[in-house]
This record gives structure tokens, C-alpha cells and sequence, in this order.
């Protein structure tokens, strides 16, 4: 750990307890949402187009209700119609298709049977018939000027001119400063290079599911794993129709979502489907399903063009992204802009960036969304603009970094950051200068992102004896129970294992946003914080009055209340003698924390990867990895540098491997983790993280976001790499085993330009 | 109460193309109605999806949020995460 910064000696914040959940999870007895069943429930299969882009002529469904077992079955007209204009159109046509299907895979009704063999069997027995549409697969396609459009509403946003016809571009962002021509005109060195990459999956190994139960009052209760399950609620609410309060959501324990589950798939439909069969209806997606239906990142094309003076000093930058975000409007166009040139110091540039729908399912985020492909782009282009220089590549991005005070692209100056301590921490890491050996080579690359803040809600409860209870709204996704529970440890003077972290339901804690953005452990963090202290105050008041003394003269110090008035010694009084006589001073202890949290810290990482490329195959064998990020204080380093090396893995599979391939109609070709490669453990070697600790000062812990930071810096460092080790620049995604054997054999291993 | 503000660039269509006016208001909202009177247009903008930068704090849900004499407001896209 590289600490940049004096702070305060924290008896619990910082240290490395076992997580309270851990032992469920390891031992199999933690509850996921496939692994609830209820007496009597029904079993729900989603029916899917097999057509891209069509147009739905009719649903026959007599077929399918007649058959044994089945107990309903609903389309898109059992739910309230949505135009164009609603807040949520495009989420409610993604669940549950109406008049058109947008890609293979889209819903377009579902069935609930008494078994799942007999819903499978029911949901094949409805009929469909289709209007077939031309489907638009690609980037060029969906900017033909004779291409089909998807939807008819999608008048461009931001277009100058307005758009006056519709278009398959749902936005364009535009940035600039300075003066461009100016700063090309200035540079001794200009590079310009394109780069193509391909839709990747969150790869979350538990699909989604869930059980609802829908009462005879118009009440449900949904059991399922996700991101945030008050967005979970909402959502499903907006989709039906109904209040918020009708709907109850119990979060199951998650296994993985890195964006994916911040959205909702099943649930209205289980809700529905309950609703009309009277019975509890669990659903649970198959691996086919989750692939086809559900969250790729974005695909894109990318140009970048750079300006640089001879002493290394970038003067100018422009940028023309676009992204393809499926079969809806999406923000990745809108955040590689905000993220291609955010962290360096660029005085003159512009960037464009399109948003483009094609006939694919609905991008979902993914961890950081849209920098690992800006980053692929920009930190590719500084390598090759430091080799050419002849400037060490850290020594280079140290002089262009940007740091606090330097304005961002959107223009405002950054507070207190930790990019150039990062650089640094991995100049000074011993692997920087281990050795490689033949066939191997080594990358550097950064990574940035903004991090967010939103609502949150927490509450502690303290029990008769003395430990406490911290419920809070926030699903653990990433080991935050035992962050809420050692900055309540801190707070409190409670040991951490006497406090039991709960992530409660919509009814049983406030309102708490979806967990995205690296905002947990950072604003509900906050509300755990503020709790406490709110809670500290109501023990000092109580130890007062056991005391007979006035609580000004009450201080809280290491868990206990101690007196320190001049009316003579008082033992002081801890946690559990004050809470064993609360019904006399004054009732159960509680408090609440709810907040809006400003001030997420941006975070920064710089990754070293060392890699061995096999010149006969063009496998790409990753054998040494370093990996650094300002996580600002590390509350729980453990998991701290557990999601750098999740960040690592996942980015290492999206550079060497990971893509959807469609056929020539749109069909997902390779929807199965045997064809869609993920890496496994033995893919890669133990990542070396290093946490770099520059407090984010709106923390009251000094806390920024890491679980998204880590996955940008990834797939450049592999690209650098193998240039290191091949003499081949890629810039397409994957640089599969294919992909790196033909820019060997094509280029003679000479293709740096 | 006059306060500076600063528009990021893809905020700057109701202005001509100037990046940094001034405003009256004591929060956020009151900025933006303020700005909305001087800029046809701009008030839209700024409501749809935009957050602040205060004093180096991001502020996502800014309408409410007070601003003292001589501050510095930085108006930026809102952000998501996964």
C-alpha cells in the first residue's frame, strides 16, 4: 500500500477482518435468488423473437393456455401501453416487446406453468407471426444513408442543426477548448488511429432471476439478486402501472453484476405472470438467455488523433467515438467523451462522440462504462507517441497528468487527486524492472473514472447487549458489508464482529440507489457514518442520565462514555452497560442515516502488464501483472485489492478474448461460455495490487469509489504489451490468438506504424 | 447575488458559444431561472440530466443546493456508472 498523505490512526477503518458474510457464501448456505422456492410456486419461461428486427403481425396464445400445467401466459398487452416521450419507454419495451421486436432474444410473452418442462413446452406453442425487417448489425450499417430505421421517434439529441427526420443516431455529444488548428499547428508530432471494438457480456456467473408472489390484496413480494432492488421496485412499478408500495423487494444474495443487474429483466413479468395465476412464479434466465437478452457493453469505432511538441508536452486532441448501445438510446457515446481525454493535460480539443442504435440487445452498463475504450485508444496512442520520443512511458503520461486544480473537459478544475501518486507507485514497483524473457512484453497504461455519489440510507440498531445491528439499502456486491461494518466499528468503539452488517429490504430501510457508479462504500458508507453519530449523541444523552450528570460533560472516547466534568470520578460507561438499561433511559436505541452524498472522488489506476505471445499460435499467455488505483482510504484493503484484480481479469478477457459474434441476420452465434471466453483463475497469474491512499476529502473517511477504475487501464496495457513483445499494434477488438497470429504473419512482426 | 458560472461545452449552444456568464440566485434552481431569463433555452438544458461542480464538490441533484456570493459553479453532463 502507498499511503501519499498523513492520517488519523484508525483502530478498525484500514484493517482486514474476515467478512461477515463470507461464511454463508463459502459454505454454500447464502441464499441466491435461484435458490428460493415457495410452497406451490409456478415456473415462468420467457418467449423470444428469433428474428433481429421484425415486426410482431400477432401473438396466438390459445395454443399454449390449453396445454397441461399451464396456469398463464401474458404478452405486452397485459401491461399498460407506453408512447414515445414516457420517462421510461425504452425500458418497458425491452422487458416486454409490443408492436416490434429489436433484436434476437427480445421478450415478447412469457408463461408460467407448474414445472418447468411444461412452461418450456408452452412458451414453444405460442404463435407468432412476423413482419421480418431488415436488421442493422453494424456501426456503418446504422449510418447508410439508406438505412433502415429502428425507431421512427429518434430524432437525434444535441444534433446542430436540429434533426428534422428521424435516424438511427440517438445523440451526439460534442467538447471542445482551446483552439485546435492552433495546437496541431504546434505540435512537432501528430498521430491519428483508428480502432474498432465489439459488444462484450458482464460475464456475471449467477443468471438473473427471481420469485414474485402477488397477493390477493394487489400486493407483491419480489425475492431477486440485483444492483439496487428499490430501483428493482420502481421499475417494476413503472412497468405495471402500480404504486411503489404495492411492491415489496427482498434482496437475494448476488453473484455478480459489474453493472449488468442495474437494470431489470424478469420481474414485472413474474409479477404479472403471479398476478394472473394466483400462484407464486419464480423465473431464472439460462446462460442462453442472459447472453442473448441482456447487458453487452457497447461496441464501438474510435479516432483519435494527437498533437504532441518534441519535449513531450501534448498540445492538441481530437476525437470522433461512436457507440452502439443495441437496440435503444444509451450513454456511451456521451461518456467515452467525458472520459477519452480526461486524464491529461490537453489545451486544445474536440471531441464528437454518436450514439447509435442497431439491432442488438440493449447495452447495459459494464463497470466504468465506455473508458476501457477510450483508454484502449488514447493509452495505445501515448505509447506509441512515447516511443517515438524516446521518453519512458510513465515519465511521459507523469508530465502530461493531469492533477488538482487542472480543468477537466467539462471545464471544471479537479479537487484532490491521485493520478500522478499512482504513476509513481508503479515506477517504483520492483516489476516495473523485472526481466522479461523472449516473446515476452511489457505495457503500461491508465485508467479514470468519475465515480458517483446519489442517495442512500442506513440504520443502527443497537441490541440489549451491546452489539449492533447496520442495516443499510446497498446489496453487497463487492464485500461492503464489511466496509459499513468497520466504519461503524470506528464510529461506535464496537469490535467489528459485534456489529452484523444487513442489507435490508424496500420496507425495512430508506430509500437507497441502485449500487453503480462505485458509490457504496462511499455514500452509503456516509449514511452508515452519519448514523452512527447520530447515534453516539443519543448514547452520550443516556450515559448522562445514568450518570446525573449534563451530557455536555459526556464525551464518547474508544466505545465508552466517559465523564469529563469536574463533579468528582465516574466510571465510564461502555456500549453494553448503556444499552442494558435503555427501556429506563429512554427506549431502544436507533438511528437513521439518509443522505444525498456530493463530492464521489474520481478515481485513477496505471497498470503494468508483462505477457508472453506464443509467435507459432498467437496465444497471448499474461504471466506477471501490477496493478495500481487511488482508492483514498482503503476501509477494507482485502477487498480493496479484490476489486482491482476483478477489474484486471475482466479487462485481460475484454482485450484477448471476449466478443459477440452475429451472424448474417443478427442471431447470437456464440452464446455459451464455451464459445464466449471468459478467463478462468489458470488464465492468469496472482495480480500484484497496489493501493494508493490519496483521501478524497468529501469522505469523512477519505473515501473514493474503486469498484469500476480498475477495468480501464486493462485492455491498453495488453495491447502495449504485445507490441512490446511483437512488434504488432492491434486495434481491434479481441486480440485473439487469430487476430495476433495474422498481425505477426501480415506484418513481419514490424507493424508499428 | 452574482455568481459565475461555467458551462461545459456542450451546454454552451443558448449562450453563442461563451463559456463562463453570470448569474443571480442564491441555489442552484435559481441560477438556472436566472440564466433561463438571459439565455432562451438554457433553463431546459440545464435541468435535463446536468449536475454542478461547487467548490470542487459534484453535486448530482444540484436545484436545491445553495451557492454563496462569488462562488464558482461548473454546469457537466450527469454521469452513471455500472
Amino acid at each position: 500500500m502507498t499511503v501519499t498523505e498523513p492520517k488519523p490512526s484508525y483502530k478498525y477503518v484500514g484493517t482486514r477482518p474476515v467478512r461477515h458474510d463470507g461464511l454463508e457464501k463459502v459454505t454454500g448456505r447464502a441464499r441466491f435468488a435461484a435458490d428460493l422456492n415457495m410452497s406451490g410456486q409456478l415456473h415462468g419461461i420467457v418467449v423470444r423473437s428469433p428474428h433481429a428486427h421484425a415486426r410482431i403481425v400477432s401473438i396466438d396464445t390459445s395454443e399454449a393456455e390449453a396445454m397441461p400445467g399451464v396456469k398463464a401466459v401474458i404478452t405486452g398487452d397485459d401491461f399498460p401501453a407506453v408512447e414515445p416521450g414516457h420517462r421510461q419507454y425504452d425500458m418497458c419495451i425491452n422487458v416486454i416487446a409490443r408492436d416490434k421486436v429489436f433484436y434476437e432474444g427480445h421478450a415478447l410473452a412469457a408463461v408460467a406453468a407448474s414445472t418447468r418442462d411444461q412452461a418450456q413446452a408452452a412458451a414453444a406453442a405460442v404463435k407468432v407471426e412476423y413482419e421480418v425487417l431488415p436488421a442493422v448489425l453494424t456501426i456503418d450499417q446504422a449510418l447508410a444513408a439508406d438505412a433502415p430505421v429502428l425507431h421512427a421517434h429518434m430524432m437525434t439529441a444535441g444534433a446542430n442543426p436540429p434533426a428534422e427526420e428521424p435516424s438511427n443516431i440517438s445523440n451526439i455529444t460534442r467538447f471542445s477548448g482551446g483552439e485546435l488548428d492552433a495546437g496541431f499547428a504546434e505540435a512537432d508530432l501528430v498521430i491519428e488511429r483508428e480502432f474498432t471494438t465489439q459488444p462484450v457480456h458482464q460475464g456475471y456467473i449467477e443468471p438473473h432471476a427471481c420469485v414474485a408472489d402477488t397477493g390477493q390484496d394487489g400486493h407483491t413480494t419480489i425475492w431477486c439478486s440485483s444492483q439496487g432492488h428499490f430501483n428493482v421496485r420502481s421499475s417494476t412499478a413503472t412497468l405495471l402501472g402500480w404504486e411503489n408500495t404495492r411492491i415489496r423487494v427482498i434482496p437475494a444474495e448476488i453473484g455478480g453484476g459489474f453493472g449488468g443487474k442495474t437494470t431489470i429483466y424478469l420481474e414485472p413479468l413474474a409479477v404479472a405472470l403471479s398476478a394472473k395465476a394466483g400462484r407464486p412464479v419464480k423465473m431464472v434466465m439460462t446462460r442462453d438467455e442472459v447472453f442473448r437478452a441482456t447487458g453487452p457493453a457497447p461496441g464501438t469505432k474510435l479516432r483519435i488523433k494527437l498533437g504532441v511538441k518534441r519535449d513531450g508536452t501534448l498540445v492538441a486532441g481530437d476525437a470522433y467515438l461512436i457507440y452502439t448501445n443495441g437496440a435503444y438510446a444509451g450513454p456511451g457515446g456521451l461518456l467515452g467523451a467525458m472520459t477519452v481525454f480526461e486524464s491529461y493535460k490537453i489545451p486544445n480539443f474536440e471531441i464528437e462522440a454518436l450514439d447509435v442504435v442497431i439491432n442488438t440487445a440493449r447495452s447495459a452498463a459494464y463497470r466504468a462504462p465506455a473508458a476501457p475504450l477510450t483508454a484502449y485508444a488514447m493509452e495505445t496512442m501515448l505509447d506509441e507517441i512515447a516511443e517515438e520520443l524516446g521518453i519512458d512511458p510513465i515519465d511521459f503520461r507523469i508530465q502530461n497528468a493531469v492533477t488538482e486544480g487542472d480543468p477537466s473537459t467539462m471545464g471544471f478544475p479537479f479537487a484532490r487527486i491521485g493520478f500522478v501518486e499512482c504513476l509513481e507507485a508503479v515506477r517504483d514497483h520492483p516489476n516495473y524492472k523485472a526481466p522479461l524473457g523472449p516473446n515476452q512484453g511489457r505495457g503500461i497504461a491508465a485508467g479514470y473514472w468519475f465515480n458517483i455519489g446519489e442517495s442512500s440510507s442506513a440504520t443502527v440498531n443497537l441490541n440489549e447487549d451491546g452489539t449492533a445491528t447496520v442495516v443499510t439499502g446497498s446489496p453487497d456486491i463487492g464485500g461492503s458489508r464489511a466496509s459499513m461494518a468497520l466504519m461503524a466499528a470506528e464510529e461506535l468503539g464496537i469490535d467489528v464482529y459485534d456489529i452484523r452488517p444487513v442489507v435490508g429490504d424496500t420496507e425495512a430501510v430508506g430509500f437507497t440507489d441502485v449500487t453503480e457508479g462505485s458509490r457504496a462504500t462511499f455514500a452509503t458508507g456516509m449514511a452508515v457514518v452519519e448514523a452512527c453519530r447520530r447515534m453516539v449523541v443519543e448514547l452520550r444523552g443516556r450515559a448522562a442520565k445514568m450518570m446525573g450528570v449534563e451530557v455536555d460533560d459526556i464525551d464518547w472516547v474508544d466505545g465508552q462514555a466517559v465523564y469529563t466534568g469536574s463533579d468528582g470520578d465516574k466510571a465510564p460507561l461502555s456500549v453494553a452497560e448503556i444499552t442494558a438499561k435503555a427501556k429506563r433511559t429512554g427506549g431502544p436505541l436507533t438511528a437513521t442515516g439518509s443522505l444525498e452524498a456530493h463530492g464521489a472522488g474520481p478515481g485513477f489506476a496505471v497498470h503494468v502488464c508483462d505477457l508472453e505471445v506464443d509467435p507459432e499460435t498467437g496465444v497471448v499467455r499474461v504471466v506477471r501483472y501490477t496493478a495500481s488505483q487511488d482508492a483514498g482510504t482503503a476501509i477494507h484493503p482485502s477487498y480493496v485489492e479484490g476489486q482491482i484484480q476483478g477489474g484486471v481479469a475482466q479487462g485481460v478477457g475484454w482485450a484477448l478474448n471476449e466478443e459477440y459474434i452475429y451472424d448474417s441476420d443478427g442471431v447470437m452465434e456464440n452464446p455459451s461460455f464455451l464459445d464466449y471466453r471468459v478467463p478462468v483463475a489458470s488464465d492468469l497469474p496472482m495480480i500484484d495490487a497496489i493501493i494508493v491512499e490519496v483521501p478524497n476529502p468529501a469522505h469523512p473517511y477519505g473515501v473514493r469509489g474503486v469498484g469500476e477504475t480498475g477495468i480501464v487501464p486493462p485492455i491498453p496495457a495488453v495491447a502495449n504489451a504485445i507490441y512490446g513483445a511483437t512488434g504488432c499494434r492491434i486495434r481491434d477488438l479481441p486480440m485473439s490468438p487469430i487476430r495476433v497470429l495474422d498481425a505477426i504473419t501480415s506484418n513481419g512482426g514490424s507493424n508499428g506504424a | 447575488m452574482a455568481v459565475r458560472v461555467h458551462l461545459s461545452s456542450n451546454l454552451r449552444g443558448p449562450t453563442g458559444g461563451i463559456a463562463e456568464v453570470e448569474a443571480d440566485g442564491s441555489t442552484v434552481g435559481a441560477l438556472i431561472d436566472d440564466l433561463d431569463r438571459r439565455y432562451p433555452g438554457l433553463g431546459d438544458a440545464l435541468r435535463a440530466g446536468v449536475s454542478v461542480v461547487i467548490d470542487g464538490l459534484l453535486i448530482a441533484h444540484p436545484e436545491y443546493e445553495p451557492v454563496a456570493d462569488g462562488a464558482q459553479v461548473y454546469f457537466v453532463p450527469q454521469t452513471a456508472g455500472g
